[in-house]
This record gives C-alpha cells, structure tokens and sequence, in this order.
C-alpha cells in the first residue's frame, strides 16, 4: 500500500515540480527548518542533563524553546514531504530513509514517554541543576536520537 | 601554480586520502557541521528572540550573550574545523564556486554582528543605560544566518 502511494505521489504534479524546478529551494527551506528543530531541541536537553544553563529552571528554557522546535517541525514535515514526492519511490525503498524514520518515531515516542511520565513531577526537579535520572536518560536518547536522525538524513543523499 | 593544481595537490596529501578513504567518515564530518549549524542556528535565535524584546525577558541581554555567545565561538570554531576538513576531502566540490566565498563572507558578516550585539549589551550593562532593543537588527541577524545555511546547500547545486 506504501508502495502505490508512494508511486501515485512521484507521478503527481507536485512530484514532478518539486523534482524538475523546486528541489533546490525546497531543500534550503528544510535545511533551516531542520537547524532550528535540532538546534533548539540540543538547548532543550543539554538543560535535561544538567550541562548548560543551570541556574536557569528547566522550564524557563522549555517554554521559550519549544514552540520554536515545533514551527520549526512542522516546516521540515511540510518541506520533509516535499522532498519525498519529488522521487517517492527510491525513497521508499532507501534503507537510510526507513532508518531516518524509524528514528524520528523513536524520538517521538522518547518525547512522549517524558510528557506524559517524568515531566508530570517536573516541579520537585525544575529547580535542580541536575535533574532526576529519568529526565536526563530522556535528554541523552533525544540527543542520540536527533543525532542519528542527521545522520541517515546526510546518508540519503549518498545512497539514493 | 594553477588552481587546479592546487586542488590535485590537496586531494593528494596524506590526510585529505585518509578522509575520502575511510568508510562514512566524510558523512560523518558532514553530522558534527550540521549538529553545529544547528546549534549555533537555536543561540543566535535565542539572541535574536532577547534582541527584539520577544523571549528570555526574564534576563538581560548581557547576561544571556555571556552564556550563549562562548557558545557561538566554539560552534563557528568546530563548523570551520569541519568544513576545512571537508574542503580538504573535495576541495573542487567547494573552491572553484563563487556561492562558497559568498557563504565564508556572510560568516564573517555574522560574528561580526554577534560580537557587536554582545559587545553594546554589554556597555550598556555597565552604564545603566537602557539595554539595546531593536527587531530590525534582530530580523538582519538572522536572515544572515538563514543565507549562511542557503548558500551552503548551494554549493552542491552551483
């Protein structure tokens, strides 16, 4: 089903623009996306471990940064697909694109777990310079994660 | 010597062989430029946002450029190692094309700016002037940064 979708979307007129005329513009576009998603996302968790900003709350630096992260995101999301279209299926079938997505739903799932978990006592730890081991266990996977996720996203180009 | 001896040259030392030869290391050089790219991408936006008066109000200017401009620094400091290093691998991917001294002057143009944002906070923490408030040089900030990250993907392309 992935498949024909993806065969019906790199024949469809977006498709064939962003391959034949857009590529170039829209990538830049996804590139300062993704800087910005990345970038505020390391401020985020390098906060998480303790490393920077200590003598700020983990909150104070949450609050300001993530809606960032998440314009950002949905710019990349919208450019991400983009991208895809203009040559569906090699994506599709590029081992280094499943990896770069297996990885984003990993760090998804690592967001979600620390919302929903760890964050929901966020008052006994906002203060400390070294929060809880779950908060920075959250903030090491994410790092490794999003690293992983520039990685594959580099590795695209060179295995396409 | 000709400029593309030059390039023949450097693609021929011993360490500019080691980076093309050795499996996934130029991808990998790639990572460590665009995690910091990125990094220096959210600061300068952290700067900006305190700048023109739209985040991080609960400290001043100065205070917040003490912590995040060190970070700029060595963020510029390893984006130049990386890409000197990538440059050494495949001098003729950047070199010869106009858009990369382009990408090297906005650099400059950018620490220029970051330095001189730090510098007037900082003098006007000292006098207990009001601190500088300004969107437009804010905006100019970061559309420098944003061309900085457009030209580099262009030197793939031109």
């Amino acid at each position: 089903m992935l498949l024909e979708f993806s065969q019906w979307l790199g024949a469809t007129s977006l498709g064939t623009a962003v391959a034949e005329d857009w590529f170039p513009k829209v990538e830049c576009v996804h590139v300062i996306a993704l800087a910005t998603v990345v970038g505020t996302i390391f401020l985020v968790d390098t906060r998480l471990i303790g490393m920077t900003s200590t003598q700020l709350t983990f909150r104070h630096i949450s609050s300001r940064l993530l809606p960032w992260t998440w314009a950002g995101f949905i710019l990349a999301a919208i450019t991400g697909f983009m991208l895809f279209a203009s040559n569906s299926v090699a994506y599709y079938e590029n081992g280094a694109f499943r990896l770069k997505l297996l990885l984003m739903i990993l760090a998804a799932l690592n967001m979600l777990y620390f919302e929903l978990i760890t964050f929901r006592n966020v008052a006994t730890w906002d203060t400390a310079a070294k929060p809880p081991f779950a908060a920075r266990l959250a903030g090491v996977l994410s790092l490794a994660l999003w690293c992983g996720v520039i990685m594959t996203g580099r590795w695209i180009g060179f295995s396409l | 010597m000709t400029a593309p001896d030059f390039y023949h040259a450097v693609t021929a030392t011993a360490l500019s062989q080691f980076i093309q030869r050795t499996h996934g290391l130029i991808a990998g050089i790639q990572m460590v430029h665009i995690l910091c790219l990125a990094c220096v991408f959210a600061l300068g936006l952290a700067l900006a946002l305190r700048l023109a008066g739209k985040g991080f109000d609960s400290e001043s200017l100065d205070s917040l450029s003490r912590r995040f401009v060190p970070a700029i620094w060595v963020c510029v400091a390893l984006l130049l190692l990386s890409g000197a290093l990538l440059i050494t691998a495949e001098p003729v991917r950047s070199l010869p094309k106009p858009v990369f001294y382009i990408k090297m002057a906005l650099i400059v143009l950018a620490v220029i700016l970051t330095s001189a944002i730090a510098g007037r906070a900082h003098r006007a923490q000292r006098s207990g002037a009001k601190p500088p408030v300004s969107k437009a040089v804010a905006v100019v900030y970061m559309l420098i940064w944003c061309s900085i990250i457009v030209a580099g993907r262009m030197i793939a392309y031109y």
